[in-house]
C-alpha cells in the first residue's frame, strides 16, 4: 500500500519536472506570463516530500489563473542551473520557493508549508517590485498615492538628489485607486481612502524604517534612515560603532 | 681580653675549673698544650688564615667546605620554586589569553559536529569531522532572534610553495544577504507587527545592515571581524605568517590543488593559527577539495553575550545532531583546567617544600653534629648562644634564598620554553608565584633549621672538646 502511495505521489508530479523538458524554461514561461511559481527542490520522494508537494498542488489547483509549479530533484544534472540560482543544494530539504514573475523571491520554506504560507507569498506587483528592490540591496522608498496623477512628495525627490543615497534607493508607486494594489495597501497598513500621498521607507533585507506623511522632507527622511543605522553612510557606522562600544 | 672570654677558653680547654663555692683550680701542662695546638687549628680552620673573622665570611666558608650538603638542600627548594613559577607563568598567560579570547570574539557560539572536543576556538575546525553546509541555510531561515553573522568553515590540508598548511573555505557576506533577502516578506510582515519571525533582540540593533560601503568590502577586516563582504571565486587571503615565510604577496598567482588562486590580500597577523592559512570561498574549497557541501564549524555572532546565551537553546533544538558551544563555554573550561593546574601546582610546591624543610632540617643537625667542635672554639672565643643560631640560621637562608632565585630562574626558563610549545601561548611573569615562591623558599628554610640552631645554641663548649 505505502509502496503504491509513494507511486501515486511521484507520478503525480513527475510531469512538471521530467515529462515536460527544461524546468528553468517553465519558470522563466511562468513569468513571461505573469503567472507565479512554486519551485519545490527535493532529493529523495520521502514522507515530507510528498506532504509539501500535496500542500502545493493542492494551492496551485485553487489559483491556478495566477501560478504554476516545478519540482526539482537536486541531484539531476539537467536542473543544474535552477540548483545553482537558487543554491538548493546547501538548503535543508524539500524547500519549495515563491518567484514572482519579475524574478524576486516571494517566500521560502522549508521542510513543511501551508496553504496560508503560499497565499502570504503571492503579491501585488508593486509589491514585488518593491521586494525585487530590497533583494537588489536597496532601500526602499514606497508612495503611497491616492491615484496616478498625483504628484511624488518633494521629500521623496530631494532624498533621491541626496548624495549620501546616490544608487542606493528603489522607488515604488503604488496608487490607491488600482484595484490590483488593494493587497498592498493591506499589508502596508496604509488605508486605500487617501487624501495625500503616504511614504513609506524600508531598508534590506525587509526592515521598517518609517512611515511618513506627504510633508515630510527630504531631510526628515535621511535622518530616519540615519538614526536607523541601515543606510550605512559614515555617520551610520559611527553610530554602529558607538552602539557596539556601549555594548 | 674580657674577663668573661678568657674564662670560657680555659673552660674549653678543660684546664680551668671552678668548683662552685671552693674555688680550686686544676692545671694540666700537658693537656693544656695539646688543646691549644687543636684550638689553634679549630680557628684556623673556622676562620682561615688571615680571614677576618664576619659572620657572612663563616657561613660562606662553611658552604664553600661541605659544598654536598648545601647543594642538596639547595636543589629541592629550587625545584619547588621552579615548579611554582612555571607552572604559574604559563596559567597568567593562558589567563590573560582568554581574557582577551573573550574580548576579541565576544558572544560568539561555536556549532560542531557531535563529539568533537575543543582544545583551541581559532582551531575549531581542524578535526576532521563535517556538518552539512545545509545547516548553516537552515539558522538563517529559522530567524533566531539575536544572530548577527554567521561564518561556516571548512579546512582541508594543502601545500604552498612546498610548505604544509590549511586551505580554510570562508562564506563572503553577500552569499547570507541573498539568502536572507528570500526572506524579505516575511521580514516585512514581521517588522509592520504581524508575526514573530525575525525579531531583534532587546537593546541590540536588529539585522545588520545590508548595503556595502568601504568598511564592509576591506578584505583586511577579516583579521578582526573574522568575516568578508565578497570574495572572489578564484580569490585567496594569505595570513601573515605564511606570507611572510613563503614571500607571497598581494596579486600573486598560488597553486593549490591543481587551481590557480589570485592573492587578493595579506591578512594582519593575529596571533593565532590563521596566521599560517591560506583563505578561499568555500564553495571553491568544496570543489577542489571534492568534498561536497560540507563544513567542519559554523561560527556564529550573536548580537550581544545575553543574546548569545539564549541562542544556545534554540540552536540545540534546531540543529539536534551537532553540538553547539558557546564562548564562555570554552572559557569556562579552560578556567576549570587553569584552576587545576594552578592547585596542582601548589600542591607539587607544597610537597617539595616539605622535602626541602626536611632536607635542610636533617643536614642542619648532621652539619651542627660535625661542627661541634669549632662550634664549641667560637663560643670558648666568646660567641653568644644567639649569636651561634644566628650563624646557622644565615646558613639556612643563604640556602633558601639562592634556591630560591635559581628556582626562579629555571621555572621562568621552562615557562617561556614550555608555555608557547604545549599550549599555545606566549608566556609572561606570573609576579604573584615569584614573590610567593621566595617567601616560602626563604621560610621553610628558616623554619627548618630552627630546631638545629637552637641545639647549636646551648651546646656547652667543654663537652665538645671533650667529644673531640
Amino acid at each position: 500500500m505505502r509502496y503504491l502511495f509513494c507511486l501515486i505521489a511521484a507520478v503525480s508530479f513527475a510531469p512538471a519536472s521530467s515529462i515536460i523538458a527544461g524546468t528553468t524554461e517553465q519558470v522563466e514561461t511562468a513569468a513571461e506570463s505573469g503567472k507565479y511559481t512554486y519551485v519545490m527542490f527535493y532529493r529523495s520522494n520521502d514522507d515530507a516530500t510528498q506532504r509539501m508537494a500535496r500542500a502545493v498542488q493542492s494551492h496551485v489547483a485553487e489559483v491556478g489563473d495566477r501560478t504554476t509549479w516545478v519540482t526539482v530533484n537536486v541531484h539531476d544534472r539537467r536542473e543544474a542551473p535552477l540548483v545553482k540560482r537558487f543554491d538548493a543544494s546547501r538548503i535543508p530539504l524539500p524547500a519549495v520557493f515563491g518567484v514572482a514573475p519579475n524574478g524576486a523571491v516571494t517566500g521560502v520554506f522549508r521542510e513543511k508549508v501551508n496553504e496560508e504560507q503560499l497565499h502570504m507569498a503571492i503579491l501585488t506587483p508593486m509589491y514585488s517590485d518593491m521586494v525585487k528592490g530590497l533583494q537588489s540591496q536597496r532601500i526602499a522608498v514606497v508612495c503611497m498615492m491616492p491615484d496616478a496623477d498625483a504628484p511624488i512628495p518633494t521629500g521623496v525627490k530631494a532624498l533621491q538628489q541626496n548624495p549620501a543615497f546616490e544608487g542606493k534607493l528603489h522607488q515604488v508607486r503604488a496608487c490607491a485607486s488600482d484595484s490590483s494594489e488593494a493587497e498592498f495597501f493591506r499589508r502596508m497598513h496604509v488605508d486605500p481612502d487617501l487624501d495625500a500621498p503616504v511614504v513609506l521607507v524600508f531598508a534590506p533585507p525587509g526592515t521598517h524604517v518609517g512611515t511618513f506623511e506627504a510633508t515630510v522632507s527630504g531631510q526628515e527622511l535621511a535622518q530616519a534612515l540615519h538614526r536607523s543605522g541601515k543606510c550605512n553612510c559614515s555617520k551610520c557606522q559611527r553610530n554602529r560603532r558607538a552602539a557596539s562600544g556601549k555594548r | 681580653m674580657p674577663k668573661e672570654q678568657t674564662c670560657g677558653i680555659w673552660k674549653a680547654l678543660g684546664t680551668c675549673w671552678n668548683e662552685p663555692g671552693t674555688g680550686s683550680r686544676i692545671l694540666d701542662t700537658k693537656s693544656v698544650l695539646t688543646r691549644l695546638v687543636m684550638v689553634s687549628r679549630t680557628i684556623e680552620m673556622v676562620l682561615g688564615e688571615g680571614v677576618p673573622m664576619s659572620f657572612h665570611s663563616l657561613v660562606w666558608k662553611e658552604m664553600r667546605r661541605r659544598p654536598v650538603h648545601s647543594l642538596t638542600a639547595l636543589l629541592i627548594v629550587a625545584l619547588g620554586v621552579s615548579a611554582l613559577v612555571a607552572v604559574e607563568s604559563v596559567i597568567t598567560s593562558s589567563e590573560q589569553n582568554v581574557a582577551s579570547q573573550m574580548q576579541q570574539l565576544g558572544a560568539n557560539i561555536l556549532i560542531l559536529p557531535e563529539g568533537v572536543t575543543l582544545q583551541d576556538y581559532h582551531a575549531a575546525d581542524a578535526h576532521g569531522k563535517s556538518l552539512p553546509e545545509e545547516y548553516v541555510t537552515r539558522i538563517m531561515l529559522a530567524q533566531l532572534v539575536g544572530v548577527e553573522e554567521l561564518a561556516p568553515k571548512l579546512s582541508v590540508p594543502v601545500e604552498v610553495g612546498g610548505a604544509s598548511t590549511m586551505l580554510t573555505g570562508i562564506l563572503p557576506r553577500t552569499e547570507f544577504y541573498k539568502k536572507s533577502a528570500w526572506q524579505s516578506v516575511d521580514l516585512l510582515t514581521a517588522d509592520l507587527g504581524e508575526s514573530a519571525v525575525g525579531r531583534k533582540h532587546e537593546g541590540c540593533g536588529g539585522r545588520s545592515c545590508q548595503i556595502a560601503t568601504a568598511d564592509k568590502t576591506d578584505i583586511g577586516s577579516y583579521a578582526t571581524t573574522r568575516i568578508v563582504h565578497e570574495l572572489d571565486m578564484n580569490a585567496a587571503l594569505i595570513g601573515a605568517d605564511l606570507a611572510k615565510s613563503q614571500h607571497i604577496k598581494q596579486g600573486q598567482t598560488i597553486q593549490i590543488l591543481g587551481a590557480r588562486l589570485k592573492v587578493a590580500g595579506v591578512l594582519p597577523a593575529t596571533g593565532t593559527s590563521d596566521d599560517g592559512r591560506v583563505l578561499a570561498h568555500l564553495h571553491r574549497v568544496q570543489e577542489l577539495a571534492d568534498t561536497g557541501p560540507i563544513v567542519n564549524v559554523i561560527e556564529v555572532m550573536g548580537c550581544c553575550e545575553e543574546a548569545a546565551g539564549g541562542l544556545v537553546g534554540e540552536l540545540d533544538e534546531l540543529l539536534p545532531d551537532a553540538r553547539v558551544v558557546t564562548i564562555a563555554h570554552i572559557v569556562q573550561t579552560q578556567v576549570t583546567v587553569n584552576r587545576l593546574m594552578n592547585q596542582l601546582s601548589y600542591v607539587i610546591f607544597g610537597i617539595l617544600m616539605l622535602i626541602g624543610g626536611a632536607s635542610i632540617a636533617s643536614v642542619m643537625f648532621a652539619n651542627v653534629a660535625e661542627r661541634k667542635r669549632e662550634l664549641g672554639t667560637l663560643m670558648a672565643l666568646g660567641a653568644t648562644p644567639s649569636m651561634v643560631s644566628r650563624l646557622i640560621l644565615m646558613k639556612a637562608s643563604a640556602v633558601g634564598l639562592i634556591g630560591g632565585i635559581c628556582g626562579m630562574g629555571l621555572g621562568l626558563a621552562a615557562a617561556f620554553a614550555i608555555g608557547p610549545q604545549l599550549l599555545g601561548v606566549a608566556t609572561s611573569v606570573s609576579l604573584n608565584a615569584v614573590i610567593i615562591g621566595m617567601i616560602a623558599a626563604l621560610t621553610v628554610a628558616l623554619v627548618a633549621s630552627y630546631p638545629p640552631a637552637r641545639k647549636a645554641a646551648h651546646l656547652d663548649p667543654c663537652l665538645c672538646f671533650q667529644d673531640a
